[in-house]
């Protein structure tokens, strides 16, 4: 009898798996939104109108683009504004996918950059110091990097595929709203996860416990001009100018206490310099934000200001910054 | 480690199997605590050294009470052994607290020095082991049980896997004999119990385990999103959200703590081990006195016994004693939830909840038995108005910022409603609400099922798999991924 209740067991588990797996391979999660032919490069634009496009990491892909579209639209009909944006972008990364950019033909591009662009190890990424908080061997770390990638990064998630089941089989799009992710149509290669706290402002007791583990981890930035991400940088710059594309660097605003005071002083003023630099170089303009919101309580995590309505501040000014700059 | 990751799942199967494969019982019991060292170290690290030193402590410190023949002598060793566990949970737990409340006062009185916080790690379960073993000290000290003359059994009862971070909180005198065999059905022999894996245990724990599995996985994990969302900036919602929020929370908190109980005692019960249910229906509580009978039943018993009747002790009869010593209890458990004002309003509000029932269940005696508290309609009443009070003080549990947590409040107590949003939000969280629903309706039909869970396990094999598949189902079709933390295991 025992066998059988274990057999029991068994099989209601082996079920329940096998019917997540057979879900999930017959609605693949449409996840990626990686720049490489995604359809947003074969999509047909209004001739008439001029794009303004977005560059920058997911720290740009807060912005409300939606309503800075809506605010640039209705000053200046014949603009159209696109927040180009990726999760983890970097300029080496984007480097590859610029061609087919240019080929889409804007005529300004705002690029917004911070430190993490230029990072060689630090936060969230490949720790620069080797920080273990525990002073005995950790098993679960060791059993979690042997883990298959998938399982790593969390990539499974079978609510996500039944509420897209629900959706489908009601036929109704509203009666389940998609809470997981959030799509703009003017954000191609991002989107808003509610999870992963970009639509809630964060309280300061949690911000502090995030900003305790970036400073486990230290930050090391290349920003010499040999450094990777800056020659792409400037290789992105050189190429759009040679495409007659006016190019402003924006220098991303960040959190005060929780983030630019784990920033060292030899960090911030390499990168400042080297902002001084290409701006030179280039002779592009730059608008530095990087301490503008920095008391203000409008942070989704120590990096992200929130997609939230008590938000708006940061995309009421950079809508601002394109108003000023077609206005020139 | 987190019962509802597969990495439980793996150490369980794991012990399951090497258990029954050891024939000696002494080596079952030591495989035992290794494996609940084991699960503790996985998560917990170097913190284990905690865990071990509470032990060594207590063990110890039990057999010299024990031992001493003066009185004066015997009390000097009990408050040692006290103030060993006190001072250990107090550092690790309340000494941030603590500094920050000196830094205030400090700033108040113009001083400029501020004392540096620790920011020190929280050991997990400490409140729930630390319990463990004062509860056995005290027990000990007032001659209510021997202690264990193995410090092994000892161990275990302190380290049992399956209670180590979120209890519930066991007594000595419930567990240890279980650990024993049994000569008759009234004495407990010094032989260790060879520990069998019978099926009747393994179908109602399994059954015990799936419940709260979908508790927690099902209800708690997906309610928690809008609860998030709500108390995340509550200022300038409406009362029709901020109730929503409130029942949301009430319910999460409820489906997560009660669904980790049924884990445990389910893991437990696997083993062999009889573990006293940690939660009884509480949402049907008829007095605010009576929910504290039905809500994590080992911790109010644990205060009731151990700190609110030494209080009160031959005065019971002084109305403001009686009210000093709830008010003084209620307020250290709800400082035992955490180190925060919130916390401590968490108790007080129960503790005036309490204080007030039990003065006039004192002053009218007659009142309980009036008819129209013996009629449907009074008991529905009861309840309602019982509830009403309970969700309230779930407001300073859930919101920590003390302006968003007297808005909440006030929206909770002063209704304000705008039509327009309500629509406009539920239409948004149609999941989350419909999960509200579905869990009353099922609250409800487990209130007139007597014995729920044990109907479930004597179900013949055919519908007992069905019942696991649909729960199982429904737990992983709702899973998004991401185990989140038991809310108890911060305590």
């Amino acid at each position: 009898m025992k066998n059988k209740i274990i057999l029991s067991i068994l099989i209601s588990f082996s079920i329940s798996i096998f019917v997540i797996i057979f879900l999930g391979l017959i609605y693949p999660e449409p996840d990626s939104v990686a720049s490489t032919d995604h359809e947003f490069y074969f999509k047909s634009f209004d001739p008439k109108k001029e794009r303004i496009f977005i560059f920058g990491s997911s720290q740009m892909g807060q912005l409300n683009v939606t309503l800075v579209n809506q605010v640039v639209s209705k000053n200046y009909p014949s603009f159209e504004v696109y927040n180009l944006s990726m999760s983890s972008d970097e300029p080496s990364n984007r480097l590859p996918h610029l061609e087919r950019t240019i080929s889409l033909e804007p005529t300004l591009v705002i690029y917004g950059i911070t430190y993490r662009d230029f990072q060689t190890c630090g936060f969230n990424d490949v720790p620069c110091i080797e920080n273990d908080p525990f002073l005995l061997p950790d098993i679960k770390k060791s059993i979690e990097a042997n883990l298959p990638k998938e399982i790593q990064e969390n990539k499974i998630n079978p609510a996500f595929i039944t509420l897209r089941i629900i959706r489908d089989g009601l036929g109704e799009s509203q009666l389940f709203t998609e809470q997981n992710k959030i799509r703009f149509p003017n954000s191609p290669f991002y989107y808003i996860d509610p999870n992963l706290h970009h639509t809630i402002i964060e309280l300061d007791e949690e911000l502090k416990k995030q900003s305790n583990v970036m400073k486990n981890q230290g930050l090391i930035i290349d920003v010499s001009d040999n450094g990777k991400d800056v020659k792409a940088l400037k290789t992105i710059i050189k190429s759009l100018k040679e495409n007659n594309i006016d190019v402003i660097l924006y220098i991303v605003p960040q959190n005060g206490p929780y983030f630019l005071d784990n920033i060292s002083v030899e960090n911030k003023e390499g990168f400042n310099q080297m902002i001084d630099r290409i701006s030179s170089e280039f002779k592009i303009p730059v608008y530095n934000f990087t301490e503008k919101y920095s008391e203000e309580k409008i942070w989704g995590d120590t990096r992200h200001i929130s997609f939230n309505p008590r938000s708006m501040i940061f995309s009421e000014d950079f809508t601002k910054i394109i108003l000023e700059e077609i206005e020139k | 480690m987190l019962f509802n990751t597969i990495d439980f799942v793996i150490f369980f199967i794991l012990v399951l199997t090497i258990i029954p494969a050891i024939k000696n019982s002494k080596f079952q019991h030591v495989f035992i605590l290794l494996a609940s060292y084991f699960f503790f170290y996985y998560t917990s690290n170097y913190l284990i050294i905690l865990l071990i030193f509470t032990t060594f402590w207590d063990y110890y410190f039990s057999h010299m009470i024990y031992k001493a023949k003066d009185q004066k002598i015997r009390r000097i060793i009990f408050l040692v052994s006290l103030s060993g566990n006190i001072g250990l949970l107090g550092f690790f737990k309340y000494a941030d607290f603590a500094i920050a409340q000196f830094n205030f006062l400090g700033n108040q009185l113009d001083l400029n020095a501020q004392i540096p916080m620790l920011d020190l790690a929280l050991p997990i379960g400490i409140s729930f082991y630390t319990f463990h073993s004062i509860g056995y000290v005290i027990d000990v000290y007032r001659r209510q049980i021997t202690p264990s003359k193995s410090l092994r059994e000892y161990a275990i009862f302190i380290a049992f896997f399956p209670l180590l971070v979120a209890g519930p909180i066991l007594r000595a005198k419930q567990f240890l004999p279980q650990l024993r065999e049994k000569i008759d059905e009234k004495e407990i022999g010094t032989r260790l119990r060879q520990i069998i894996i019978n099926q009747a245990n393994l179908k109602i724990g399994m059954t015990l385990i799936a419940l709260g599995l979908l508790k927690k996985m099902f209800f708690a994990d997906n309610i928690a999103p809008m609860v998030n969302e709500i108390f995340a900036q509550p200022l300038g919602l409406d009362s029709f959200t901020i109730i929503l929020g409130t029942i949301g929370f009430g319910i999460q908190v409820y489906g997560d703590f009660s669904g980790y109980s049924d884990i445990a005692i389910g893991a437990a019960l696997i083993l062999g081990f009889k573990i006293p249910a940690n939660f009884n229906k509480p949402f049907f509580a008829t007095s605010p006195s009576e929910f504290w009978r039905r809500w994590h039943i080992s911790l109010s018993s644990w205060v009731k016994d151990y700190l609110f009747l030494p209080i009160v002790y031959r005065k019971i009869g002084s109305d403001f004693l009686l009210a000093f010593g709830i008010m003084i209890t209620f307020i250290i458990l709800g400082l035992w939830h955490g180190a925060g004002w919130n916390f401590i309003l968490f108790g007080f509000l129960h503790g005036v909840y309490v204080t007030i029932e039990t003065i006039i269940r004192k002053r009218s005696p007659g009142l309980a038995n009036h008819w129209f508290f013996k009629k449907r309609i009074g008991k529905i009443i009861s309840i309602l108005s019982t509830q009403y009070l309970i969700f309230l003080a779930w407001i300073p549990f859930r919101v920590t910022n003390t302006n968003d947590m007297f808005y909440v409040m006030e929206k909770y107590i002063i209704l304000d409603f705008q039509t327009g949003n309500i629509m406009n939000f539920l239409m948004s969280h149609k999941l989350p609400i419909a999960l509200i629903v579905l869990f009353i309706i099922l609250h409800l039909v487990s209130y007139r099922t007597k014995n729920i869970q044990e109907k479930i396990s004597k179900l013949n094999l055919y519908w007992w798999t069905t019942f696991l598949t649909v729960t199982f189902l429904a737990i992983m079709l709702f899973y998004n991924g991401i185990p989140s933390d038991f809310i108890y295991f911060k305590f």
